[in-house]
Parts: structure tokens; sequence; C-alpha cells
């Protein structure tokens, strides 16, 4: 059929336990032209990301998990899985802080949603 | 037979005034017999010439004149003494006993010259008639006696003139001097020297006078046991001075013994030794101060030698460093008892201690005990008389739970910033979802903007604990996502308060945000320049666009020029500039205000 369909959203994995903050950044993705899947949890994330092989993003706010360092599930999800993309957000931490997944963006909270946007669109084209 | 008694036999008496001795009466016969014979020194006068007849034992009297004296008349044989003799003959010769002693006489009895001393014995010897007819001399020897008495008397003079020394040195000394009875319980005299009163009268109530009734006890038994031993007393105690104050006295008494051995008196000496005991006594309370002082202070007290080897450590000092016992680290090397940077530092400060100068740190060290501690340690010298470094003083103080605040602080600081942040991210996301829909998204994102921009200050200022934050990284940190490359920032380090802070964060987000929508950073080649100069009352700073367009001055002033207005500390001091090559803006404030917290 010639007729146009609309291109496929591209689900991003949110990993914020902060409802608000949650609500936030899933009006952002999906303003941006995005389909956000929302995880509640650390161990929530893992397990979609063990489920759905679609997901290329990953947005996680590294202040979440107080039990485990948010940076060590950044790192896991980096090896297991490499092809995802990450954007990091932090209240405690600064960009100097921490040593950063390849790859990965930080943004210090309270984010600016253009550059969160912006980043989102950025990694699209390396898909 | 004698020597005396055969020249008396042979003498020829026929020529004498006694006739031949067959003529003699039987009472001279006799009175010579008894004479002769005996051991005793004696002599016979007789007659009317008073004719002179001596045994051997009286011969040594006579020296050169015996034997011729014998049958002389006794004027004859003692005309040097006759005066002396013929008043004493004459009253024998009148029935009286006449006896005169201790004559002395030179006598070559043992083959030398001595002195000896007699007594005469003059006796009437009477004839048949009842008339004294003649006199009898019984001597005996008295120099054993006289020579007893001679040394008697030296004595007594030597005894006099010792007495005399001894008074002397008694009146010399500034101690005072008194006399017990035997036993003590009266006084038989004291000279209290001015120290204490004087006692002229014997007293039995002595003790009210010296002692203060608390001492009373302990000096009656010291008293109690050289009255029982017979030994000199001596002691240290209390004593009323004559001004009625406590003094010290120092006495001393010896029994002074009678002919019989007993004890007659006692004579002592009180010495004033108010002063010393006073002065003793300061020093140990002064001693006991410094003790106190060191046993109670929790911190740790040490003294080293000039190698930094431990010499002293206060008993608190061993409480906070958990020794029990000092010789666990007596002479070792304080140094090495500290951990980390500690041990450099603390040789370092040896190293000035010995030049004389002081030095302090912080440092962990583990207690002897194993407990991990921080220490605030002050090392300074201990100077000697001659001013140099003789040894050297440590002092720690246990600042652990200082520390543990202060790491305490830290992570509150930390996790205040990250409420902060984290509320004014809520605080956007909020704005966001409730005015999101009716409002532009232009002001949206100016809004999340200047959130960002404040929450970014926030940020600087909890890592000096909120009281302040350096100019340099506060201007680099609020251009930062405008693109550093686009300004050049210069000025001098300099802190300023939390106030100052905000307010500059946000003024210039304000006009980095301005010379991107309209000013030098909204064409590529535009440039900012952003200096500031500290003076010493005021700082200025200046924001200069230079390579865009010419700055027009807004017909309409918004929230972002207000910011932009309030200046350095949110009170004005801005002076706008719109040039054709861009907007100058220059801002001063008084520097205390830009730094107080």
């Amino acid at each position: 059929m010639g007729q146009s369909q609309p291109i496929e959203r591209l689900p991003v994995l949110v990993i914020e336990d902060e409802p608000v903050l949650r609500g936030e950044i899933l009006d952002l993705v999906e303003h941006a032209g995005f389909s956000p899947v929302e995880a509640t949890s650390v161990a929530d994330a893992i397990r979609i990301l063990e489920e759905r092989m679609d997901i290329r993003i990953v947005y996680m706010d590294l202040d979440m998990p107080r039990s485990i360092k948010g940076i060590e599930i950044a790192a896991t999800i980096r090896d297991r899985w490499p092809p995802i993309e990450i954007i990091l957000t932090a209240a405690f931490f600064e960009e100097a802080d921490i040593t950063m997944p390849a790859r990965a963006e930080f943004y210090p909270k309270p984010i600016q949603r253009d550059q969160i946007v912006a980043a989102m669109r950025r990694m699209t084209t390396h898909l | 037979m004698s020597g005396m008694e055969r020249l008396t036999r042979q003498h020829d008496w026929s020529s004498t005034a006694l006739g031949a001795y067959g003529t003699w009466p039987q009472s001279l016969r006799t009175t010579v017999e008894i004479m002769l014979a005996s051991g005793h020194a004696m002599c016979v006068m007789w007659g009317p010439d008073l004719t002179f007849l001596y045994n051997d034992a009286y011969a040594p009297f006579l020296g050169t004149r015996h034997p011729a004296a014998l049958g002389k008349p006794a004027k004859v044989v003692w005309p040097d003494v006759w005066n002396d003799i013929e008043p004493l003959i004459e009253r024998t010769f009148r029935g009286e006993n006449c006896t005169f002693h201790e004559l002395p006489m030179t006598m070559t009895r043992h083959g030398f010259e001595e002195e000896t001393w007699w007594d005469f014995s003059y006796s009437p010897v009477r004839e048949e008639s009842g008339d004294v007819a003649g006199l009898l001399n019984v001597t005996s020897e008295s120099t054993a006696r006289v020579l007893a008495l001679r040394q008697r008397d030296a004595a007594v003079k030597e005894l006099r003139t010792s007495e005399g020394r001894l008074a002397a040195l008694v009146e010399a000394s500034s101690d005072s001097l008194y006399s017990m009875s035997p036993d003590w319980r009266e006084m038989k005299q004291l000279d209290g020297r001015g120290f204490i009163a004087n006692t002229d009268a014997p007293s039995v109530r002595w003790m009210d006078t010296y002692l203060f009734p608390e001492d009373r006890a302990e000096v009656s038994h010291s008293i109690d046991a050289a009255v029982t031993a017979a030994v000199p007393f001596e002691l240290e105690h209390r004593v009323r001075r004559a001004d009625g104050t406590v003094g010290w006295t120092f006495s001393r008494a010896v029994p002074v013994q009678g002919t019989d051995g007993r004890i007659v008196e006692w004579f002592g000496m009180a010495a004033d030794v108010t002063a010393r005991h006073q002065a003793e006594a300061a020093l140990r309370e002064s001693e006991a101060f410094m003790a106190s002082v060191l046993a109670s202070s929790t911190d740790c007290i040490k003294v080293l030698d000039l190698d930094g080897n431990l010499t002293f450590m206060s008993e608190g000092g061993m409480d906070v460093m958990e020794i029990s016992d000092f010789n666990d680290v007596k002479g070792c090397p304080w140094p090495d008892f500290l951990k980390g940077d500690g041990v450099a530092l603390a040789y370092g400060a040896l190293e000035e201690a010995r030049h004389g100068r002081s030095a302090h740190f912080v440092t962990p060290a583990d207690t002897f005990a194993g407990t991990p501690r921080y220490w605030s340690v002050s090392v300074s010298p201990i100077l000697g008389a001659d001013g140099r470094t003789e040894r050297i003083l440590s002092v720690s103080r246990d600042i652990t739970e200082l520390e543990h605040a202060r790491e305490k602080q830290q992570l509150l600081n930390g996790e205040l910033a990250h409420r902060i942040k984290n509320t004014l991210s809520v605080v956007q996301a909020i704005a966001h979802q409730t005015l999101g829909q009716v409002t532009d998204e232009c002001a949206m994102k100016a809004f999340g903007d200047r959130i960002a921009a404040l929450a970014a200050s926030h940020n600087l200022l909890t890592g000096q604990d909120w009281s302040s934050a350096q100019l340099d990284d506060v201007a680099r940190s609020a251009v930062s996502t405008f693109g550093a490359d686009r300004f050049m920032v210069s000025g001098p380090s300099i802190g300023i308060g939390p106030r100052a802070t905000l307010s500059l964060s946000l003024m210039l987000h304000e006009l980095a945000t301005n010379a991107v929508k309209y000013g030098a950073l909204s064409v590529p080649e535009g440039k900012v320049t952003l200096r500031w100069t500290v003076g010493d009352e005021k700082m200025d700073l200046v924001w200069q666009e230079q390579g865009g367009p010419p700055a027009v001055e807004p017909t309409r002033r918004g929230f972002g020029s207000r910011i932009i207005r309030m200046g350095l500390i949110g009170s004005g001091g801005v002076n706008l500039t719109y040039g054709t090559e861009g907007l100058t803006m220059e801002a001063s404030a008084p520097l205390h205000q830009v730094q107080e917290a």
C-alpha cells in the first residue's frame, strides 16, 4: 500500500521513582515523538529490558535507587545491552563526580527540557 | 736502824741545851722514840732553845739543812719562816694545839723536784711536871688534795669560760630558749626573742600559751617519748606566735642531768621556721595545683626530648590515649604514633620546635589500644634558661567527635543540595504540567532555565558549607550552558556570600539569555567579556558584548531586565550602556556586602 503509515514511535524507557518527575518526563518523551515506557524501580527496569528487545534509549535518574549506586546500574545496562543509549540525570551528583558509561549523557537536575529532547533526537540518528 | 735514828743516837747532845742523851727526861725520850719510829714526817722542838729533832720522813723538808739541822735551835733551823711560826710555837707551849694547812714545799723525793703540800699539826708535849717542855709536829701530805682542788678550780674556770661562750652563742642566735621541768609539766622559763611570747616565771599552763589545741596531742606524744627514753626532744610543729598568728618552729631540747644521773631539767631552743614552712607549703600547693591541672586535662600533654622521644605524658593524656602504663611508651618516638600525613607533619613540627617555634596540625592517630581518632596537635618548644629549646611540649586534643560532626555536616550539606535541586525539579515539573497547556513554549523554557540557573548556584555554595562560593566558579557555571568558548572570563580570586551568589547567577543567566536572543551571542562571531576587579572596599564587575549587533534598550522591562538591574547584591548599583558594539553592563557593590553570609 502506498499510503504512509505513521513512523513507529521509538520506545524510551524512563526509570524514575519520583511520581511528579516521572509524569513530567513521560510527557516530555511523548511530546518529543517517542513512546514512553515507565519503570518505577531498578528491578522493574531490568525486567522490562529483559522482556522488551526494542528499547533503544534509557532515561534514568541516578538519585533513585537508594540501596544500590545508580551509576552501577547504568554501567550494568551498558554492559548487558550495548546498543542502548543512556541519558542520566541526578541532583546528588555532578558529571565530574561519576564515571560515565560509554556514550552516556548527563544532565543535572533540574533538567532543561529542550536539552533532553535534543539528546534523544541526536541519539535516534545513531540507531 | 734508820738514818735519823743512827744520827740521833750518835749526835753529841751534851753540847746542846738538852744535855747528854742520858740526862734526857723520860718524856723527851719517849717522844723522840715515837717520832723516830713513825713513818709520818715528824719533828720535835724541845727545851728552852727549842732544840730541833726530826725523823727520816721529815728530812726532805729540810733540804740542804739536813743533817746539820739536827740538834740546832729551831730558830737557827728556820730563820726564814721564823716570824710565821714563832707565834704558833708560843701558843703550843701555852698548851694549845696548832695546825696549819697546805704549806707548799718543793721536794726532790723521786729524783726530780716536785711541788708538794703539807698539813702541820703542833702538839704540846708535857714533861713529868706537867709543864709543856716541847712540841711535836706531825705532818701529813696534802699534795693530792691540793692538786685535785686546783684541777677543780681550773675546771670551774674553764667551765665559766665555756659557759660564757655558750651564753654568747645563745645570745647571738635568734632562736627562742627555754627550760622545762624534768617531766615537762612545767615551763621554767622561755625567752621568746620576739618570735613567741616570753615566759618569765615558771608556768604549768605553757601549752595554752604556745600551742593550738589541735596540735597538743602530737606535741605531747613526742615529749612523752623523749622523756621516757631520756633522749633529746626534737619536733617541728605549729606554734602560736607572739602576735597570735600561726607560726612554725623547729624545737629541740636536751635533758640536763644532775650528779646522781637523774634529769633535773630540759634545756631547749626553738627556731622560727615559719618562712621556710610557708614557702614549702606554697611550693607543695603550687606543685599539687600543677599536677592537678595536668591530671584533669583531657588533652594528651606530652614532654618530648629533642629527638621527639616521649619522656612524660599527663594522666589525662594516658586516659585518652588508652595507655595504662607509661613505661610501655616511654622513650618511643612520638611521631610514629601518628598516621597518614601526621608523621611528616610531626617531624616538621619537631624541627620547628628545635628552632624555638610552635606548630599546629590536625592528624589521625590510633590510641595505644587501636581506637582510631583525630587529633588537633600543638607542638611548642620548652626553653631553657639560655633561651634555647631544652625539651618539646606536645599537646594533642581529641577532635574525633568534631571531625565526625564535620563529616556528617558535609554529608548533610550534600543531602540538602540534592533535596533542593530535586525539589526545584519537582517544582519545574509541576509548573510545566500545570501551565504547559496554557502558556507558550518560550515562557515555559525561560521558567525552566531560570530554575536551572538557581539550582546551579546552590551547587557552588554547598562546597563551602553554604557560606561562600568563588566568583570565578559562579561566573563560569552561569555561562557554561551558553558555550564557554564565547566568553572571556577574568578576575582575581574572591569568595562571595550566598546572597551575591544567587543574584549574580540569575543576573548572568539573564544577560547570557538576552545575548543569545538579541546580542553578541546571536551571531557566530560575537563574544562576551566578563571581568571583575576587587578594591579595598568595593568590587566592580563588567559584562561587555562585542561583535554583535548594536544594542537597543528594550521598550518593556520584564522580569529578566529587573533581575539584571538588581545587580550584584540584589539592590542595584548597575549601569547599562547600549553601544553599537553591543551591551555593556557595569555593576559595583560594597565588598563587605558581596561577601557577607
